[in-house]
């Protein structure tokens, strides 16, 4: 049992006294300094899947994706009949596999979803580092306008796990604004001044 | 730390680069935050965040390396920044200004670190994989996280963990 949880270091194996001790142990192999927290599950035994029951009579229902195997129960989106082994559990819903598919492509399924394009952060960006980094200021020509078609653009769009609010688009809206509204200023003066 | 609702996270301490023997591997920055029943921990570089999910029923184990603050990269910079000042000492004029200056940038550098605290490792363990929990490299960060985690991880997983020391000292005790 003790083989299972490894040093980060050496990878030598951490013998079982060296867990869940309030203290630092050494390890056995490298000396390095280790706090070892570990849980039941490293203990528990590995759930083996559900097998799909093969269709014994005619008038059984079968599976949708294996007609030979019985249907256990009908997907909560389609509808279509599952065997246990196609019946997938997400967030308490019964899915097949093509919606579970779908479901994750599409992001409809919040638990599934592994990336995010920062549109919100992006547009930031534009508006705010070439003000900040002082001698790229004139590049606000380009990007004021870029950030503000991406703030429209993406105004609905899901912007990351933890998004709270959208602080950073209407950031990026008012200040490409202001940058918009100033170079329209410093044209106008300039066309006064040659005329 | 108000606690997670469905859908909703609570940011957890530190954050910080995955690193592979005590040197930054990678330029994403990793944050970890608390869902109900997962940790998530988000890799962004810039705009692009890509996230990982570690149910708490799941995970095995935590295994914390303490990295002592006199590692390889340490002694570089310090030797660097002595010689930026002995170079500061014995040149004049511009050169002399241009040395005082990268020495105050790597003299502040070396105190932010030092300060910041001693550096570790961390790595989850499930039964199938095993991830480097980069927002936890520091040790305060880290032990500041396992005390959150640990009693969440624990409830979601009730058997009581087989410690044969452990078990027969509280065994004494209870007698």
């Amino acid at each position: 049992m003790s083989a299972l949880v490894l040093c980060p270091k050496c990878s030598g194996s951490l013998p079982e006294t060296l867990w869940n001790q309030s203290d630092l142990q050494a390890c056995p192999g490298c000396e390095s300094s280790l706090k070892i927290e570990v849980f039941p599950a490293l203990l528990r035994q590995a759930n083996q899947g559900k097998p799909g029951e093969r269709v014994v009579a005619e008038s059984e229902a079968g599976c949708f994706f294996h007609p030979q195997k019985k249907a256990v129960l009908s997907c909560e989106n389609c509808g279509r009949f599952v065997c246990a082994l196609c019946d997938m559990e997400m967030e308490g819903t019964h899915l097949c596999p093509a919606c579970l598919e779908s479901g994750a492509r599409k992001g409809r399924i919040k638990s599934l979803q592994n990336e995010q394009m920062r549109y919100d952060k992006l547009a930031f960006a534009l508006v705010f580092y070439p003000v900040a980094l002082l001698v790229f200021f004139w590049f606000t020509i380009f990007t004021a306008p870029a950030a503000i078609f991406i703030v429209i653009r993406f105004w609905n769009a899901p912007m990351g796990l933890m998004q709270k609010g959208r602080g950073y688009l209407w950031a990026a809206l008012i200040i490409g604004i202001i940058e918009i509204m100033a170079w329209i200023v410093i044209l106008i003066y300039f066309l006064r001044q040659i005329n | 730390m108000s606690s997670p609702s469905k859908n909703r996270y609570a940011k957890l301490p530190g954050r910080g680069r995955r690193r592979r023997t005590g040197v930054t591997a990678s330029p994403a920055f990793t944050k970890g935050y608390l869902g109900e029943d997962h940790l998530l921990v988000v890799e962004s570089d810039g705009f692009l965040e890509k996230y990982k999910r570690f149910y708490f029923k799941d995970i095995q184990a935590i295994v914390v390396q303490k990295i002592p603050y006199w590692r390889p990269t340490i002694y570089v910079t310090h030797i660097g920044l002595v010689l930026l000042l002995i170079l500061a000492a014995l040149t004049d004029s511009a050169i002399q200004i241009v040395m005082v200056v990268l020495s105050i940038v790597v003299g502040l550098m070396v105190s932010i670190d030092a300060l910041r605290g001693k550096l570790c490792f961390t790595e989850i363990r499930t039964s199938v994989q095993k991830d480097q929990l980069a927002f936890m490299g520091r040790w305060r960060v880290a032990l500041k996280c396992l005390q959150i985690l640990k009693p969440l991880i624990e409830a979601a997983q009730p058997q009581p963990v087989p410690n044969p020391d452990h078990a027969s000292q509280t065994s004494v005790e209870n007698r």
